[in-house]
């Protein structure tokens, strides 16, 4: 069931909502195990033979984790422990995400398999639930996990409000939300915030990512008959697409939490916005970035650098910036992590080449953080004025090198992504600026009616209008930074009168927005990260 | 978090409910401001279809192609077609159950061309049957209860998506089209700027009604251009539109009216483009369903073609090819023993 779908607003939210706070008068389990039933039911609405998959993943992680606490203090055995639960995690990620697509792949080099199936359905959420899960076995064997009961365990799991497209959330922020009493109360302020929340992530999805998502998908379509003009228009209307769609997801998340007196780690911050590509990485897919961190990124640099000091080789900073302490200490777990994540978005090769173009670029903001920027000022003084236009010129740099990897993300193959570069460069034989009227909505002339026309249906000038927002306008971490939406701070304190309240003039505007998304709701749109 | 403040929750619930309800009644009450001009075409052809019409006619059922290719007046005196821009059988079924209630027509022409009976649109995906069925107000909860429950049996989900618990999803969307909710007319209500169509509906309604049925396009396509029937990869109906043209057949059969299929034609250059395992595969559907259909017959050519220059757009001929093509519609009729009756030779289309 999909967030902005007519039977999720009109007939799931509402029960859920109601049968939550009324069994929570109960006690809290049942006001918890009301919250798994109705979270399976999400997911058995969507195809019920899965939702027995999701249960048997819930069940043997569980007991994996119980094994592993009790195994404590028993050399290796929790560890051997720990790698069955994730070798048992990878497999079923592997048959379901990437089996069947490396098949086809091994096809095409001429290799012949039995009969099987071009594909399996994907199970929706498989690398979210999946990967939660083995940051909860992972942080069993290091004693962070201590025990939890099956039902808070299976709500930490279903909860349905990330269950699908996350963000991942880690058990030591959630669980003891579980455990409060007070989660089970009915709290107005945050059902306040919740809906506001929703309702702006909701306007985010239908009245801007789905209105330019049709141009993206036509541009993606035939990049080989695209003119220069008309491939800059594609990507950028897919770059904003996914911008929206994700940030608009990421807040009906937050909000939808909040109407259960749940907190969320924030998933999205501005990323456009960012100075650099490791800044990027900290305001995108905020709650991957710190899993990867956490659990790839981390215990390989560590591995590396213990390794280093039992040799006697130095692990300082200074060493940092000799390419034999380079290479190995950042370049190395950079790489690894960021191909890794490539992968972890799909099947396809484009998706390694996602993850290292990812992996080059923080290698490359590594490289100017160690040798060209020191950092550096004069103990007590205050920091260097910032200069806008300097500022201005890094956002632009970042946000092209991000424009580029996503290329490779949306386009169906890596032929396709290719065919897409070279139509930006103009490089195919279509003349350059080929339909630029049609990308401007001046198929018409000059006339500001068509041109106001052409704005809902995604021309350069929605682009242009769109990208003053994405730069511009604040996020609803700052918006709503006064009453803490989400479990992390905004990255940019924001200090403008454009901040929530729960006031008329704030019921008025968001009841209008909302009351406009909710009309646009049809609910045959999914959201780009269901794939994932 | 401060309780002491407006009652927020219930201005904003007020606010949401206020601008859904204003939006519904506007629905409700104002279709011919803001839906497709195709909607005035709809509704003429629903007008005529309720019309008690004189003994002997011919009645055309099909798809757009029928409607912008076919000129009835210059046919004969007693056709009048009810073809249907963006119809598949599944519409025209209910078309014919309407039409049966008041009248007996001597014969009725089908046509469907190959993409509309594969239910393929020009992106390449399922065009929408519950879409303009419903909302141009040819098929009421009734009759999409009856589809989505035909659909379900056929296990054909290219209607309805795969089925949730208990159907809910299906069941709760025909509720809202049947009650025309109006966030499935939010994309019309914004390209038809409310009442962007006030005058244009209403045109084409009358000029319709006085053509018995033709609205099609003046002006000759400028480039050349290939119909989606050029890029069918194979021809396969959908079990839910096999099942319904095959009732459509079995109604006039069950009342003695002979059915005949006529191919509208398609340009010259997107037949050539078209894969001959498509057309293999269109011509023998048709074949299989004269066969066990005693009533059903196919007149003239399978899959006609006409120069490119005669057409409005890929698909649709210009009124220059119309009248081109209607006149040999007629001879093809008479060849086939099926007199459409006479030609005014005074009559003329009305202006524009």
């Amino acid at each position: 069931m999909l967030f902005n779908s007519l039977p999720f607003l009109l007939l799931f939210l509402p029960v859920a909502f109601l049968g939550f706070h009324l069994s929570s008068r109960a006690g809290a389990r049942c006001g918890a195990a009301w919250l798994v039933a109705i979270s399976l039911l999400f997911y058995f609405w969507w195809n019920p033979p899965y939702v027995f998959l999701l249960l048997g993943s819930i069940t043997v992680n569980y007991a994996f984790g119980s094994i592993i606490r009790r195994l404590e203090g028993k050399g290796q055995l929790p560890g051997v422990a720990l790698s069955f639960g994730v070798a048992f995690n990878l497999l079923l990620l592997c048959y379901y995400k990437y089996f069947f697509p490396l098949l086809h792949g091994l096809e095409g080099f001429g290799l012949h398999f039995p009969a099987h199936p071009s594909s399996v359905i994907l199970p929706l959420g498989i690398s979210f639930f999946t990967f939660t899960q083995i940051g909860y076995l992972v942080d069993c064997k290091d004693g962070i996990s201590r025990g939890h009961g099956l039902l808070n365990y299976s709500l930490f799991v279903t909860f349905f409000p990330h269950l699908i497209a996350g963000p991942i959330l880690h058990h030591k922020e959630v669980m003891p939300q579980f455990r409060e009493p007070a989660t089970y109360r009915l709290n107005l302020g945050n059902i306040r915030l919740g809906l506001s929340i929703f309702l702006l992530g909701l306007a985010k999805k239908t009245l801007i990512a789905d209105v330019i998502a049709p141009v993206a998908d036509k541009a993606f379509q035939s990049p080989e008959m695209l003119s220069a003009i008309s491939s800059w228009h594609g990507v950028l209307c897919y770059s904003l697409q996914l911008y929206f769609d994700f940030s608009g997801y990421s807040e009906m998340a937050i909000g939808l939490a909040l109407l259960f007196n749940i907190r969320f780690p924030a998933n999205f911050d501005s990323p456009y916005k960012s100075l650099s590509i490791i800044e990027f990485w900290q305001r995108w897919h905020i709650s991957l970035t710190r899993y990867i961190t956490l659990y790839i990124y981390n215990p390989i640099a560590l591995r590396v650098t213990r390794s280093r000091q039992s040799r006697g080789l130095p692990t300082s900073r200074k060493a940092l910036k000799t390419p034999s302490g380079f290479l190995p200490m950042v370049m190395y777990p950079t790489f690894v992590t960021m191909l890794l994540a490539g992968i972890w978005h799909g099947a396809g090769v484009q998706f390694i080449v996602f993850g290292l173009l990812h992996a080059v670029y923080v290698t490359v903001n590594h490289i100017f953080r160690l040798w060209c920027h020191t950092g550096r000022h004069t103990a007590g003084a205050a920091p260097p004025a910032r200069k806008w236009y300097v500022d201005a010129c890094k956002v632009l740099i970042t946000y092209l090198a991000v424009l580029i990897a996503q290329i490779f993300f949306r386009a169906s193959s890596l032929a396709g992504a290719i065919a897409m570069l070279k139509a930006m460069m103009a490089l195919n034989s279509v003349p350059v600026m080929a339909n630029w009227r049609l990308d401007f909505g001046l198929e018409k002339g000059f006339v500001p009616l068509h041109i106001l026309a052409s704005i809902y249906t995604g021309s350069f000038w929605a682009v242009i209008i769109l990208f003053v927002l994405v730069w511009s306008a604040p996020n609803i971490l700052q918006i709503f930074s006064a009453y803490n939406p989400a479990l992390t701070e905004p990255k940019t304190p924001w200090s403008s009168p454009l901040r929530w309240q729960p006031n008329w003039g704030w019921s008025i505007a968001l009841g209008l927005v909302g009351g406009i998304a909710f009309l646009a709701v049809t609910g045959t749109t999914v959201f780009l990260y269901f794939q994932f | 978090m401060a309780t002491k403040t407006p009652p927020y929750l219930l201005i904003l619930a007020i606010t949401v409910v206020a601008l859904v309800a204003a939006a519904w009644w506007w629905v409700i009450h104002k279709p011919m401001g803001f839906l497709d001009p195709e909607y005035g075409v709809w509704l003429a052809k629903l007008k005529m279809a309720d019309t008690p019409q004189p003994p002997g006619t011919i009645v055309i059922l099909g798809d757009s192609c029928t409607v912008a290719d076919l000129v009835p007046p210059l046919i004969g005196r007693d056709v009048l077609d009810l073809g249907l821009g963006g119809a598949c059988p599944v519409e025209e079924y209910f078309m014919a159950l309407r039409l049966l209630r008041t009248n007996h027509p001597r014969a009725v022409v089908l046509s469907f061309i190959p993409a509309n009976l594969a239910r393929i649109n020009r992106t390449g995906s399922h065009v929408n049957i519950l879409d303009r069925g419903s909302k141009f107000g040819l098929l009421d909860w009734t009759d999409l209860e009856q589809i989505r429950q035909r659909s379900r049996a056929l296990r054909d989900n290219s209607i309805f998506d795969r089925p949730a618990p208990l159907d809910m999803d299906a069941r709760l969307k025909i509720w809202l089209l049947a009650h025309r909710f109006p966030a499935y007319y939010f994309a019309d209500l914004i390209g038809g700027q409310l009442d962007l169509w006030k005058r244009e509906n209403p045109r084409r309604l009358l000029f319709t009604e006085q053509t018995r049925g033709y609205f099609g396009g003046h002006g000759a396509l400028q480039a050349g251009a290939l119909d989606w029937n050029a890029s069918l990869v194979d021809f396969r109906p959908p079990p839910t539109i096999d099942f319904y043209f095959r009732q459509l057949l079995a109604l006039f059969a069950a009342r003695g009216i002979p059915v005949y299929f006529v191919s509208m034609p398609m340009s010259d250059v997107s037949l050539a483009a078209m894969r001959p395992e498509v057309k293999q595969a269109y011509t023998s559907y048709l074949k299989e369903l004269a066969s066990s259909y005693p009533n059903f017959h196919e007149l003239g050519d399978p899959l006609p073609s006409f120069p490119l220059r005669y057409y409005h757009d890929d698909i649709h001929l210009a009124t220059a090819g119309a009248i081109l093509w209607s006149r040999r519609i007629r001879d093809i009729l008479i060849a086939g023993n099926l007199d459409p009756g006479p030609v005014d030779p005074r009559w003329q289309l009305p202006a524009d």
